[in-house]
């Protein structure tokens, strides 16, 4: 079956003072029709770019992307808008995500207005669908966003997202600004329109356990490139990367009987701009030996839809 | 109060903050009570909105007045009551007894001052060190969090976010201070490098014998440095114990939903349980208990009336009419 | 249907009131003493000014040449100048072109500087780049010198001495207003509204403008102070608008040689002027605190 959404060796640079800045380097993966891909890693990773870059936001400077099969990665004009109308986002911050002086209900009905197709009437009345589908009250639709609690605000933002019936979504770090309980509401409405709608979702978050919960595979990311990728429990269940390994033994256990024992990493991140050859991880790697700052890592197959790029995955584990 | 015991560091008691923002008034702490021994260290637990930070900053007495007001309350730090100080006296007690770390590690620190000169500055202001003396305390403390010195004349922006939280981890430390707040120290951190951190917290804990309140919304992080933990819920505490009351012998509703919805590691659950409903709005308290509107086993009592913290078990206690103890 | 147990919010607020960001403003801006005297004063004066026509006991050209040089009394309230005409009431018609100047040009100047700085701001690079080098040129020039020459050489008439007025204002709007863009370009707000088509110009006008227009409002209200009081010095010093018309500075003007013999006839007039301009810039520092976001929670 042809997946919805896939990327060929997708590359962002960006030219700073400093060189050239690696933000996204050399990724490749599918998503097929009604499913989840969950992206994980730290600041710095890449993962909002990669996002970005995906839906037309921001151009990428090699490599494909492919929506249906057809490479939309430089398409413009008309054919531009006709790929924004499949593909959409969900920012993470619901206080900057939305203009603070336009009343929520012109928030959602905007990609609609812009689409040209729909009536005065019709458009009130899409508005005040869309509303019910995220579950909020009707008769806040003159509302600011000021005066909108965070979850709220996030449920505009899903609307808007949804007004066209997108057929992919990136949710960029949707709930990481919400309060807990809140996050849980958010995450079942996501799953529900999921279900509903069957939309597609690349879902970008710094959380483990809420991707675990949401994706159903998932990939990890360290300096632009993807170090791991497997099917999400099997992620936790054994995770072959170094790298994984140490962001999974760093979360903080509600077990209080079990202390934490993270792995150790030395130093900080290094720089994403001209970054040398060989694995990036290299500097900090608990695993490291002189091979590995000279050989860039490949992403290999090591178990039925476990992808790895580590040369010394089968020694460590 | 809450232990009988003698050696009781720090006692809050009755704690009532509004904020007044033209005829509306928030309140944000209603009566809140607890007590801390030597070295221990409390978590702070709870929403945005919940009241934490106006705590923590009532105890260091900086709330900006106005719009923040103390009603009432008494905060006694080795039997003398903070409330009752004078500014002057105040002054010599932050920095020196109490510290305090805030979340944002990008804006807690002067972009315009070395590092290593803003940890000098508190070190003189709050002892008789010469200028040597006080650049040669300041290196040490930054290699005891972990930052080579030579990097003592660098500039904040010159640092990465973890960095930056270990300066100022440096700098709250600087005196020796017996009592440390720490506001969300890690929210704004990488998991891997909030691991260190915490790690390095604990550890200078030990070495300081600090005490430290723990303002936090992450239970992991609870789970992982607290002795005892409060959970506020609009201004009050609704719950508070030992580590093991909380995580595993829980009674109140809300902490209950606190934990139902978070997302687990171990379990599968096609949908999470969440609690129904927002966070009340702290003008328009509701009557009664101010999580009955949203909790699922709300009875008549619950809507009426003051409900008073009960101790359940030793050293546990509910703020509840209807207890739903787990276990 | 999704249903609302565990996906909405569950609590039906109460009671929903439709707000008007205008309107909280309007509020905010008269809670200050200051502002509220300010608002007041300026109100009032703009309504003398509107309503000369009825308030004023004589016309402004009416020449009573008995009464030359009269100072103020029951039947000249505040004196008369030297042919006769009663001084109050070319004050009160004096307003309407003083104020509809100070306010025409200070709104034009702002205007001209939103809309260049706004394409500089939007579009970045070289764009900016060109725009800024001109408006450094440009602010170079001193203000009043400015402002002498353009009226000097477009000549006499309303329309000329606004855009006189008008023309030292406009650096310091593009340059304001880019700030704010600048500011405000990094949003998310903005990359979604580019991510549901948003025409470029849809999202520079409707989307960013409102949003960062706030302290150019704030610098308009002040600027209106500034450019009543050039308007006078360019009547003043012959320029601008011509005799017989009761301009306030034309006024002053009219008084610089009596000001030993008959102060009254500089002094009402400079007092108008300073007390007109005290009440702007007191509604201004009103509006601006109540545009703080900062200070709205």
């Amino acid at each position: 079956m042809l997946p919805l959404i896939e990327t060929r060796n997708l590359s962002k640079y960006f030219r700073v003072p400093a060189g050239m800045l690696h933000a996204v380097d050399n990724v490749s993966f599918t998503i097929e029709k009604g499913k989840t891909l969950g992206v994980v890693g730290e600041s710095g990773c890449g993962k909002s770019t990669l996002g970005r870059t995906m839906i037309r936001l921001q151009e990428a400077t090699d490599g494909h992307i492919l929506l249906n099969g057809e490479d939309i990665t430089h398409v413009s004009g008309k054919k531009l808008k006709e790929v924004r109308k499949k593909v959409q986002i969900v920012f993470q911050d619901p206080y900057s995500s939305l203009n603070p002086r336009q009343r929520i209900e012109n928030t959602i009905r905007e990609p609609l207005k812009n689409s040209g197709n729909y009536s005065r009437s019709e458009l009130k009345e899409r508005a005040s669908t869309l509303m019910e589908l995220v579950g909020i009250d009707t008769r806040l639709r003159q509302s600011y966003p000021h005066e909108l609690d965070g979850g709220r605000r996030q449920r505009v933002g899903i609307a808007r997202a949804l007004a066209l019936n997108p057929e992919f979504i990136v949710c960029d770090e949707p709930v990481s600004s919400l309060d807990v309980s809140i996050q849980a509401q958010v995450l079942n409405l996501l799953m529900d329109l999921q279900d509903q709608m069957g939309v597609t979702y690349m879902f970008v978050t710094h959380d483990l356990s809420v991707v675990r919960h949401i994706s159903n595979t998932i990939c990890v990311m360290y300096l632009g490139e993807v170090v791991e990728m497997s099917p999400s429990k099997e992620l936790f269940s054994s995770s072959l990367h170094p790298y994984t390994k140490a962001l999974l033994s760093a979360i903080p256990s509600l077990d209080i009987d079990q202390p934490m024992r993270p792995l150790p990493l030395k130093g900080e991140l290094t720089s994403p701009i001209n970054p040398k050859p060989g694995c990036r991880f290299f500097p900090r790697c608990p695993y490291a030996e002189r091979g590995c700052s000279q050989e860039p890592q490949k992403l290999e197959e090591i178990s039925a839809q476990h992808y790895v790029a580590c040369h010394r995955v089968r020694e460590i584990n | 109060m809450m232990r009988n015991e003698n050696n009781v560091f720090l006692s809050v008691r009755d704690l009532n903050v509004v904020y007044t923002s033209g005829k509306k008034i928030v309140h944000a702490v209603n009566g809140v009570s607890f007590e801390m021994k030597k070295g221990e260290t409390l978590g702070l637990v709870g929403e945005t909105g919940a009241g934490k930070t106006t705590i923590a900053k009532s105890i260091l007495r900086i709330l900006p007045d106005p719009p923040a007001k103390v009603l009432g309350g008494e905060i006694l730090l080795d039997g003398t009551d903070l409330m009752k100080h004078s500014e002057k006296e105040m002054l010599k007690i932050r920095g020196e007894k109490i510290a305090m770390i805030f979340q944002d590690p990008m804006t807690a620190l002067n972009p315009l001052v070395t590092v290593g000169d803003q940890i000098i500055e508190g070190l003189k202001l709050h002892n008789d060190y010469g200028e040597a003396e006080a650049a040669q305390k300041a290196k040490e403390l930054l290699e005891m969090v972990g930052i080579h010195t030579e990097r003592f004349k660098e500039y904040p922006f010159e640092f990465s976010g973890g960095m930056k939280q270990r300066v100022v981890i440096a700098m709250a430390l600087a005196c020796e201070p017996e009592l440390l707040l720490a506001d969300e120290p890690t929210t704004a951190l990488d998991v891997t490098i909030q691991a260190q951190v915490l790690d390095l917290i604990n550890k200078l804990k030990v070495k300081y014998g600090t005490s430290m309140i723990l303002i936090t919304h992450n239970l992991g992080v609870v789970a992982q440095t607290c002795d005892y933990v409060a959970v506020i819920y609009a201004g009050k505490i609704i719950e508070y114990g030992s580590k093991k009351d909380i995580f595993v012998d829980y009674a109140h509703p809300y902490t209950h939903g606190l934990f139902a919805s978070l997302p687990s590691f171990s379990k599968d659950a096609p949908r999470l349980k969440p609690i129904a409903g927002s966070m009340p709005d702290p003008t328009r308290l509701p009557q009664g208990c101010a999580f009955h509107p949203r909790c699922p086993f709300v009875i008549e009592d619950c809507r009426n009336g003051e409900i008073l913290l009960k101790e359940i078990s030793q050293g546990h206690l509910c703020r509840c009419c209807n207890i739903q103890q787990k276990g | 249907m999704i249903t609302a147990e565990s996906t909405s919010t569950g609590i039906k607020p109460e009671k929903i009131e439709k707000t008007s960001l205008l309107l909280e403003t309007l509020q905010r801006m008269v809670k200050g003493p200051g502002a509220r005297v300010g608002t007041v004063l300026f109100a009032l004066i703009v309504l003398a000014s509107v309503f000369a026509p009825l308030i004023a006991p004589y016309g402004p050209n009416e020449m009573d040449l008995k009464n030359m040089y009269a100072t103020p009394s029951a039947s000249h309230l505040l004196g008369t100048d030297g042919l006769g005409r009663d001084l109050l009431s070319r004050l009160l018609y004096g307003g309407r072109y003083s104020l509809s100047l100070g306010l025409s040009a200070a709104v034009f100047g702002a205007f001209v500087g939103v809309i260049i700085g706004s394409i500089a701001g939007y579009f970045g690079g070289k764009t900016e780049t060109l725009i800024m080098r001109l408006m450094d040129i440009w602010s170079s020039l001193p203000g009043m010198l400015l402002c002498i020459l353009i009226s000097a050489a477009l000549g006499a008439g309303f329309f000329f001495t606004v855009l006189a007025l008008a023309v030292g204002a406009v650096p310091e709007a593009v340059r304001l207003i880019r700030a704010q863009i600048l500011k405000e370009r990094t949003k998310e707000y903005l990359e979604a509204a580019e991510a549901i088509n948003c025409s470029k110009f849809s999202i520079m006008f409707r989307h960013l403008l409102p949003n960062v227009v706030s302290p150019i409002l704030v610098m308009m209200t002040m600027g209106i102070g500034m450019t009543i009081t050039m308007a006078a010095a360019l009547s003043y010093i012959g320029l601008g608008v011509q005799p017989p018309t009761p301009e306030w500075g034309a006024l002053l003007a009219d008084g610089r040689s009596h000001i030993l013999t008959y102060p009254h006839l500089i002094m009402f007039p400079g007092l108008t002027i300073a007390i007109t301009v005290l009440a702007i810039n007191l509604m201004g520092d009103g509006l601006r605190d109540a545009l703080d976001p900062k200070l709205r929670s």
